[in-house]
């Protein structure tokens, strides 16, 4: 295919914004009479960067214009197929008869429709929700996965356990109840788990700089699939012997199966990465050692291993197990005996897994204490019911003080009631001891899921970045980076015990700074960091409709083994439940990473800079080409546009010359 | 696009007026470009146009002021009326023998503007309707050359030759006002082996592309070129030819005793860069094929006809003038007068400068016109009793703005305001107008007729241009030049007896064989085809000598104490120093003109994609630090003059740390889309030019527009 594009010349480019009214007059893009500053569509836009200091700064300027991607995001992420990338011109043109607004009312969406959905900035990797799920009401699965793949590597995974906090903000509640956001994506993702069905992103470049990612949980292992991508050599440590962390070692089986997450990390060894499990940074091999081999920048992503304790008597009996070195035993097939009457210690997603597991291997009495009320277990509301489904009780209000053993096993735990007071610093209400309450119930094993902090055993004296309260890395929250201008870290390892898809969106902007890093560019620079979501969605088009209900495994079958609880949606469910999402933003401008697609309110449709291609055709060159007060834009074929710049001694400037517009310094 | 033609003509967002061509569909103005026969570009501002044209804040009918002045309260009145008024008013002012005492404020835009004719046949005076024009640039070269090359002749950078030098001194070349392809003239002689050197206590986006940025203290621009001659003559490396054959007798060894002790070491102290910088330009000057030196905010943040006078003693050292590459001396084009000429009042006698107390003062004046900053003291002294303002908004333009509002509204021991009549002609309200007994509604550009000639020469080299209609006016709309030449028919009918514009241009375009009609076939543009090099070979140059005068000597002694060029910074930056520590620069940049509607008032360049929506306080980043400010923090900044603003500071690592800088021309208080627009004026903290003339040029007319200022949270 011959690739129209753009040559902009940064040695010209003055950044006086000419070419952009230009271009509005002769696409018509303003009414002079009415048009408000700030409110007006633009198809271009100046960037600028400083370098230096004074007394020797330097700024350089360029023009932004549809970049025409070869691999444009915008062209899979329209619900209506309205995108299409012209084979002859490789013009990326939005077809105005089929682009529908994403569903939007002419003249009354105004501006609101150019925010990003709620359901989007509220998601930690801010997933293009709107998008995937509103092509899944369309029946496009295959284009879904490809646009939900640009913002998470592990959608099967997270359609699945993921805690959602997009549902929370879904407008639909408006209406009804919450778009089924998660169980959609999971129907969706599910191709990824057959070979053929499976997408496995391009690499953009060869590069030579080697990094090393030191664990290969969801942060680590995301880090490097955006890595790869960009085309560096990336090998992952992973100090247990299967890749994978939490998702692995942490999460039982009738959650997330097994081949779930063997099939995604394998798209990412598919994509070169090598992953070298059984091996220890910090011991045997340090990261001083590793700069020495060759590696260029770092990611730790270690997650939490180390179970927090109780601190009271008795707490190192045996047939008491921290919640993750028995939740390890039972997913590595490692006998972990407890007996039959078990005691589960916590509130948290861990307790319930702990407590799940217990119950599918052998101890029909287990139990869960808990030392508030029901109404502050941190543990999702779907798992919760799932374990009174399965018959596992909790006793709450409920602190052990004491445990007591014989011939050094558990044989009792001495607790006290409590009463909840105030509020903590979690804002939760505080628990307290009801003095003369205490009590001892029996038990035969006893899990204790009260939280984890991370072993920083790997960070050996030639590091120079520090770890902050509560034993977290200290990190710029924006770039990731530590005080080790190589070392970046993400995940739990510097949130504390958060969630999957919070390591995601860490391992993710990880990876753009390490990009940079690398290309020896601004760390900060255009990194977008404010998500601001419509508040004024429109719901026109839409009458009440229930919301999908997630088939479940008989809780008589589930007992017996770890077969997976949840069975998934099917696809006239999953399409069915993707026709509730309201739209509330524009899915190509949310998928377009460089902020050129403009969305007219009054007309309800996307539009953007089309090369002006009406005039192409009567070889004309486009308006800003024709303008430019100092003549720093060329257009032409994209190949001959090479050869001209390199024959006039001109060098492209690939960390912007990402796409089929080149910037030539 | 069946309708569709693109129309040559001139535009008029900006004083450089550049040839463009209008696309003009179904009777409406859709798209602009430059003008390929002439130098092709236009800029954002040009670009713009369509916006100003159909602006909703239009003026369609004449009005009268119903209220008080500053209220902006009118009332719709039909052109009799309002031209009765006006020509009642200045027969009584003319009947108590008060002719002079009218003034004319706007930019002229030809010589032969019929404004000005009026003006001479009345008995009244024009200003340039800018504080801030470059007249002492103009006075210093007809001192020196006998030329007039004003601020839209600078060199012609597309005949800058591989080596030689351009400097930009407090020069925002790319930001306009010369002519849209001056940056890419510009950018052009750098890629075939020219040098850019930009002075500037602010890094600009010339400064961006330039190959050395020297952060010079603000007015230091004199001390640095005293130093590079200084340094030139000493070593020996002074261009001998044209010294020899072209400077006035006596004018070159006169020099050399004076500017002895002026080494770069001395002037280092003065412009705060460092001798070897100052020596190393100078040797690359001497050595250079050419040299173009071009300045404009050099001019007003100092000193301003000594820098003029150091710039020419510069170039006659360097025997830059007139040559490919270096300063170019117009002609003006040939053209029929039309007669009988009027005489025009005598400026040094009746210009409202010289028939307050303070004339004595002005003794040295030698501008052509009234300084236009000296208006509000002339209406406090009595000296101005009408004032006509087309496309120009002093309300907001003034240094120490709320006292030329001040003066507007003064009144008599009677109750009657000092001055007698205010007419603003306008394309929307401004600050100005609701100050205005009468408001009458302007013809856009793209409207009117104009005959082009005079500062165009960027353009056309010594060649004329024709703005013609290309749509129609909206309303009641009439261009100022049609209401002059019909004041001029009911005050001064000996001296219009043409019919209308159009047969006053044919008559002085007869002078080149030409009609408009002929002009409008020829697609708008006429020149000689060419610009002309060396002209001074044949006949010498237009000073009395024909040669170069170095020394001025009429200029010796006191008060002026300026034959020789003064190296100083400005004096307002010597007072105040502690209590105000920072020097406060008023900078300009592509997306603003003046301070008129046509750019304030225009979607476009107010918006933060396509113009700039707000100013801030430019602080160096370091400056910030030590003071506790943050980027986007609001800050205090205040002024001797009791002026104070807040607004929020910018941190850059572009502008001296001794320095602040605040884009000029934010502020307005009227129009749709002005009012949306943040920033604050700078002129709340300059002080009232006309009220501070020991501070100011009173030799060659051109007001500081600078100040010290100190920062609080």
């Amino acid at each position: 295919m011959k690739q129209l594009g753009l040559a902009i010349d940064l040695k010209r480019c003055i950044g006086c914004k000419t070419c952009i009214v230009a271009c509005r007059n002769f696409h018509e893009l303003v009414n002079p009479s009415e048009a408000v500053p700030n409110q007006m569509p633009y198809y271009l836009h100046v960037e600028s960067r400083w370098h230096g200091a004074y007394p020797s700064p330097a700024l350089e300027s360029w023009v932004v214009p549809c970049q025409h991607c070869p691999d444009p995001l915008c062209v899979p992420a329209c619900p209506e197929g309205a995108i299409k990338k012209d084979p002859q011109t490789g013009i990326v043109r939005i077809d105005a008869e089929l682009c529908n607004g994403c569903n939007a009312v002419p003249g009354q969406c105004g501006s609101e429709k150019t925010k990003s959905a709620p359901c989007a900035a509220r998601c930690p990797a801010h997933m293009n929700v709107e998008s995937y799920v509103r092509l899944a009401g369309n029946g496009r699965f295959k284009e879904a996965l490809r646009v939900m793949k640009e913002d998470n590597p592990f959608p099967a995974i997270c359609g699945r356990v993921c805690d959602h906090p997009c549902e929370t903000e879904c407008k639909r509640k408006d209406i009804d109840e919450a778009v089924a956001i998660n169980f959609v994506k999971r129907h969706i993702a599910d191709q990824d788990l057959k070979a053929e069905t499976r997408y496995v992103p391009p690499i953009k470049a060869q590069r030579k700089e080697k990094v090393a990612v030191i664990g290969s949980g969801p942060a680590g292992l995301t880090a490097a699939y955006y890595l790869a991508r960009e085309g560096y050599p990336v090998t992952v440590f992973e100090k247990a012997s299967k890749p994978g962390g939490m998702l692995t070692l942490g999460i039982p089986a009738y959650r997330l199966p097994r081949d779930v997450i063997e099939a995604e990390i394998q798209v990412i060894r598919d994509m070169g990465v090598t992953i070298k499990t059984g091996v220890e940074v910090g011991k045997g091999t340090t990261v001083e050692r590793l700069r020495k081999n060759g590696y260029k920048a770092f990611f730790f992503g270690i997650g939490t291993q180390k179970c927090k304790t109780l601190d009271v008597p008795g707490e190192n009996l045996t047939g008491i197990y921290p919640a993750l070195d028995y939740l390890r035993k039972v997913n590595l097939g490692e006998k972990a005996p407890l007996g039959k009457k078990v005691a589960v210690i916590g509130g948290g997603n861990a307790a319930i897994d702990g407590a799940r597991c217990a119950r599918r291997l052998g101890s029909p009495g287990t139990f869960i204490l808990y030392r508030r009320s029901l109404k502050e277990m941190p543990a999702r509301p779907e798992e919760l019911e799932e374990l009174e489904q399965e018959g596992i009780p909790i006793q709450t209000l409920t602190q052990p003080v004491r445990f007591i053993g014989e011939k050094g096993k558990v044989k009792a735990i001495d607790c006290v009631k409590m009463v909840l007071k105030g509020k903590d610093a979690s804002g939760r209400r505080r628990p307290e001891p009801v003095p003369g309450s205490e009590f001892t119930i029996q038990v035969d094993g006893v899990i204790m899921a009260l939280g984890q902090e991370t072993d920083w055993a790997c960070l050996t004296p030639d590091c120079a970045c520090k770890l902050g309260d509560l034993g977290a890395m200290a990190v710029n929250p924006v770039t990731l980076q530590s005080d080790d201008a190589d070392i970046f870290a993400g995940g739990d390892a510097v949130r504390g015990s958060s969630s999957v898809i919070e390591a995601i969106a860490d391992g993710k902007q990880a990876a753009m700074s390490i990009d940079r890093y690398l290309k020896g560019e601004d760390l900060y620079a255009g990194r977008k960091t404010e998500w601001v979501p419509v508040e004024n969605v429109q719901k026109e088009k839409y009458s009440p409709a229930r919301r999908a209900v997630m088939p479940r495994l008989d809780p008589e079958k589930r007992l017996t083994g770890f077969a997976e609880v949840q069975l998934g949606l099917g696809e006239e469910q999953a399409q069915t439940e993707g026709q509730r999402c309201l739209g509330c933003s524009s899915a190509c401008v949310q998928a377009c990473p460089y902020g050129v697609i403009q969305f007219d309110g009054v007309k309800a449709k996307s539009h953007k800079c089309d090369l002006c291609v009406e005039r192409v055709q009567f070889g004309e060159i486009p308006v800003c080409a024709a303008t430019c007060l100092t003549d720093a834009i060329q257009f032409g074929e994209l190949d001959l546009l090479r050869q001209k710049i390199a024959a006039r001694g001109g060098e492209i400037v690939e960390a912007l010359s990402r796409e089929s517009i080149l910037y030539v310094k | 696009m069946g309708t569709s033609k693109w129309v040559p003509t001139v535009c008029y967002q900006c004083k450089a007026e550049c040839s463009i061509l209008a696309r003009v569909e179904d009777g409406k103005v859709k798209e602009i470009r430059g003008n390929p026969k002439s130098h092709g570009k236009v800029c954002v501002k040009g670009m713009s146009g369509p916006a100003t044209q159909y602006n909703s804040d239009r003026l369609l009918y004449p009005l009268k002021r119903v209220g008080k002045r500053g209220e902006g309260k009118f009332e719709r009145i039909s052109w009799d009326e309002a031209l009765d008024t006006i020509t009642k008013k200045l027969k009584e002012l003319k009947n108590r023998g008060e002719a002079h005492k009218l003034t004319a404020s706007f930019f002229p835009h030809s010589i032969t503007d019929p404004k000005w004719r009026f003006l001479n046949a009345y008995g009244g005076f024009i200003n340039t309707a800018l504080p801030h024009c470059d007249s002492a640039k103009i006075v210093a070269f007809l001192r020196t050359v006998g030329g007039v090359p004003n601020h839209h002749i600078p060199p012609a950078w597309f005949t800058m030759p591989k080596g030689g030098i351009m400097i930009l001194a407090g020069r925002h070349a790319f930001g306009g006002l010369d002519n849209a392809a001056v940056p890419r003239d510009i950018l052009d002689a750098k890629e075939r082996g020219a040098k850019l050197v930009v002075l500037d206590p602010i890094f600009t986006p010339d400064a961006a592309k330039a190959d050395q940025w020297i952060p010079i203290k603000p007015g230091g621009d004199t001390a640095f070129f005293l130093g590079m001659t200084q340094h030139i003559i000493a070593k020996n490396l002074y261009n001998k030819e044209f010294v020899d054959n072209w400077v006035r007798d006596g004018d070159f060894a006169k020099l050399k005793k004076w500017i002895a002790d002026k080494t770069p070491e001395a002037m280092s102290k003065i412009c705060g860069v460092e001798p070897a910088v100052i020596k190393k330009l100078a040797v690359e000057c001497a050595k250079a094929p050419a040299v173009g030196v071009d300045s404009f905010k050099g001019i007003m943040l100092g000193q301003a006809l000594d820098w003029g006078h150091a710039w020419n003693i510069f170039l006659a050292v360097t025997g830059n003038y007139d040559n490919p590459g270096g300063q170019p001396l117009p002609e003006l084009t040939p053209m029929a007068p039309v007669a009988p000429g009027p005489g025009g009042p005598d400026l040094h006698e009746l210009g409202f400068h010289r028939t307050g107390p303070n004339r004595t003062v002005f003794d040295k004046y030698g501008f052509i016109m009234e300084p236009t900053w000296y208006e509000a003291q002339a209406i406090r002294d009595d000296s101005l009793k009408v004032l006509i303002t087309s496309e120009c908004n002093p309300a907001l333009t003034e240094m120490g703005q709320s006292g030329w509002q001040e003066a507007v509204t003064m009144k008599d021991s009677k109750g009657k305001y000092k001055l007698e009549l205010l007419v603003s002609i306008e394309l929307m309200h401004s600050e100005t107008s609701k100050f205005a007994d009468i408001v009458l509604p302007d013809k856009s550009y793209f409207e009117r007729w104009e005959l082009l000639y005079m500062p165009w020469w960027y353009n056309f080299g010594h060649g004329i241009a024709l703005r013609q209609p290309v749509v129609e006016a909206p309303g009641e709309c009439r261009h100022s030049n049609e209401v002059f030449i019909e004041l001029g028919k009911r005050l001064a009918p000996e001296y219009f007896k043409f019919k209308d514009d159009l047969e006053y241009y044919d008559t002085q375009l007869a002078g080149l064989g030409l009609s408009v009609k002929k002009l409008q076939d020829m697609g708008g543009l006429w020149s000689p085809g060419t610009m002309g090099f060396y002209k001074y070979r044949a006949g010498g140059f237009g000073t009395p000598s024909k040669k170069v005068h170095l020394h001025w000597e009429d200029l010796a002694g006191a008060p002026a104490y300026q034959d020789w060029p003064r190296p100083g910074t400005a004096p307002e930056y010597e007072e105040n120093v502690k209590e105000f520590p920072f020097i406060l620069l008023s900078y300009r940049s592509i997306y603003h003109t003046g301070s008129g509607q046509w750019s304030h008032n225009n979607p476009h360049l107010r918006d933060s994609v396509s113009g700039m929506h707000e100013n801030h306080l430019l602080i160096n980043t370091a400056t910030a630090r030590k003071l506790g400010i943050a980027d986007g923090d609001l800050v205090m900044v205040e002024a001797p003059n009791g002026g104070k603003v807040r607004i929020a500071a910018r941190l850059s690592e572009g502008i001296r740390p001794d320095c602040v800088g605040m884009h000029h021309g934010f502020g307005s208080t009227i129009g749709r889309v002005a009012t949306q627009g943040k920033g604050v004026s700078d002129n709340l903290l300059v002080p009232d030019a006309g009220a501070t003339l020991q501070w100011q040029d009173v030799v060659a007319g051109e007001a500081h527009v600078s100040t010290r200022v100190r920062i609080g949270k």
